[in-house]
């Protein structure tokens, strides 16, 4: 598999999501679909050594902050995730590549619609890393 | 004026001193112009305390190894003093906050600083290739005798710290605390340091990919030697640290030096610092490339004030801005 032209998608694993994962994975041949327990516990440092090196984008799916199954998981997160952001924007870096859904479980059909527009995006402008 | 500040500084802490406190200070080393940091357990050891012009470190890095140490041997009884320049006791705070340190143990010695040394400037001053044998400050003049012998003065306004020029005297220190000297007419002497045109942060002069490409050249003379880490007393994991960990599951960072990595390494450092910077400057000073840091953790220090209407260093009660969250909150 190229890497340059891989996107890594980080979903929240939770029991709804089983179809949207076997879904994403049979649709699009570059994007590798990784379930997290929860996207609060994911390591932001894996996102920025992804962003830079290994990958193309990279996409984080968590649950809507207010119905997160650990409770405040997902409200940590949307604050590191802002931050996140604001770190490659600091360094200059096109924080478009990173791509953050709030989505519940069970609304897999607008998750699919967030995730198609985005590969469309990412197909038809060239983009560069730092730009 | 400083020479009364120290023996005022030893003074009070000849009279407060007991059999079990410790006192975190700083000495005079063999290299001119150069102190180093040291633990005083007895009153004989009071007199080697320097502080003034070249009190250079920021002692708050050493606390919670210190700690760390004391309570595996249970060896500190009583408390532990820490003779620091205000803009130093901004990161005390911050660690009590962060819960690296036990407030109760610290007790916080603040003097009255009369800006402190920027070696860079020195160096820049009297020429790189060459060096000094003496150094010393008397009132508003600097006098060198270099290694031929040759005496030289430089005016002090010169060689002060960017940071120092910066400071307004502005510190509200939420521990009990003692100031040696006046703190009032301090106040209005840190202000009339000296001036600097409001320095303009990178990020906002470039954006995008000019301001990447930049930085990437700036950041690529860096050789990883993890002094910035090593001097910050945000970057409190000492042992836990992923650059000190090549064998983990995940591979953070290659192990050539490459360009792409040398921003890796930054942008993870700064993600990790940027909740409770407290902006003392230190990782600038120590580095040994010479990478003008301060433009990142600048900018870091402003989006913590404007987006969380957080700054880090002003209590030592507030929970870090990335361990808290506000319901409702609307970022981005």
């Amino acid at each position: 598999m190229d890497r340059t032209n891989t996107v890594i998608a980080f979903v929240c694993q939770a029991e709804k999501r089983k179809k949207l994962i076997s879904a994403l994975q049979s649709k699009y041949s570059n994007l590798r679909v990784i379930p997290v327990i929860c996207i609060g516990k994911l390591n932001p440092a894996i996102i920025f050594r992804l962003l830079l090196k290994d990958a193309k984008a990279v996409i984080l799916l968590g649950c809507d902050p207010s119905d997160c199954h650990f409770r405040e998981g997902s409200f940590f997160s949307e604050r590191r995730f802002f931050l996140l952001k604001e770190v490659l924007k600091g360094f200059g870096f096109n924080d478009k590549l990173l791509n953050i859904i709030w989505s519940n479980p069970g609304k897999d059909t607008s998750t699919l619609k967030n995730i198609a527009s985005f590969m469309q995006y990412l197909n038809e402008s060239h983009m560069e890393k730092g730009a | 004026m400083i020479n009364e500040i120290r023996d005022a500084i030893i003074h009070y802490l000849a009279s407060v001193m007991k059999k079990e406190d410790a006192i975190l200070a700083l000495r005079y080393s063999n290299t001119p112009g150069v102190l180093t940091p040291f633990i005083a357990r007895n009153k004989e050891d009071l007199n080697s305390i320097e502080a003034g012009f070249f009190h250079l470190n920021n002692l708050a890095v050493y606390l919670s190894e210190f700690f760390q140490r004391e309570n595996q041997l249970s060896k500190l009884n009583g408390a532990l003093y820490i003779v620091c320049k205000p803009c130093d006791a901004k990161s005390v705070m911050q660690m009590i906050s962060d819960q690296q340190i036990v407030a109760d143990k610290v007790k916080l010695l603040v003097y009255a600083c009369e800006g402190i040394a920027d070696m860079k400037k020195i160096k820049a001053e009297i020429g790189l290739d060459k060096d000094y044998k003496t150094i010393e400050l008397h009132h508003a003049e600097l006098s060198l005798t270099l290694l031929d012998g040759t005496p030289l003065s430089i005016p002090k306004a010169k060689v002060l710290a960017d940071k120092c020029l910066e400071c307004n005297g502005e510190y509200n220190i939420s521990l009990p605390y003692v100031f040696v000297g006046d703190e009032k007419k301090w106040k209005t002497n840190a202000s009339n340091f000296g001036k600097i045109e409001k320095k303009v942060l990178l990020q906002d002069q470039k954006q995008g990919k000019e301001l990447f490409e930049q930085l990437k050249s700036e950041l690529s003379v860096c050789i990883r030697c993890n002094a910035c880490r090593n001097v910050c007393h945000a970057c409190f994991c000492s042992e836990k640290c992923i650059f000190d960990r090549p064998k983990m599951t995940v591979g953070f960072l290659d192990k050539e030096i490459a360009p792409s990595d040398n921003i890796l390494y930054h942008m993870i450092r700064f993600y990790h610092v940027a909740p409770n910077c407290t902006a003392c400057g230190e990782c600038e000073r120590v580095c040994p490339q010479g990478i003008p840091l301060s433009h990142l953790y600048d900018y870091f220090h402003r989006l913590m004030q404007e987006s969380f209407d957080f700054s880090p260093g002003s209590s030592d009660s507030i929970r870090q801005a990335m361990l808290s969250y506000r319901l409702g909150e609307d970022l981005a």
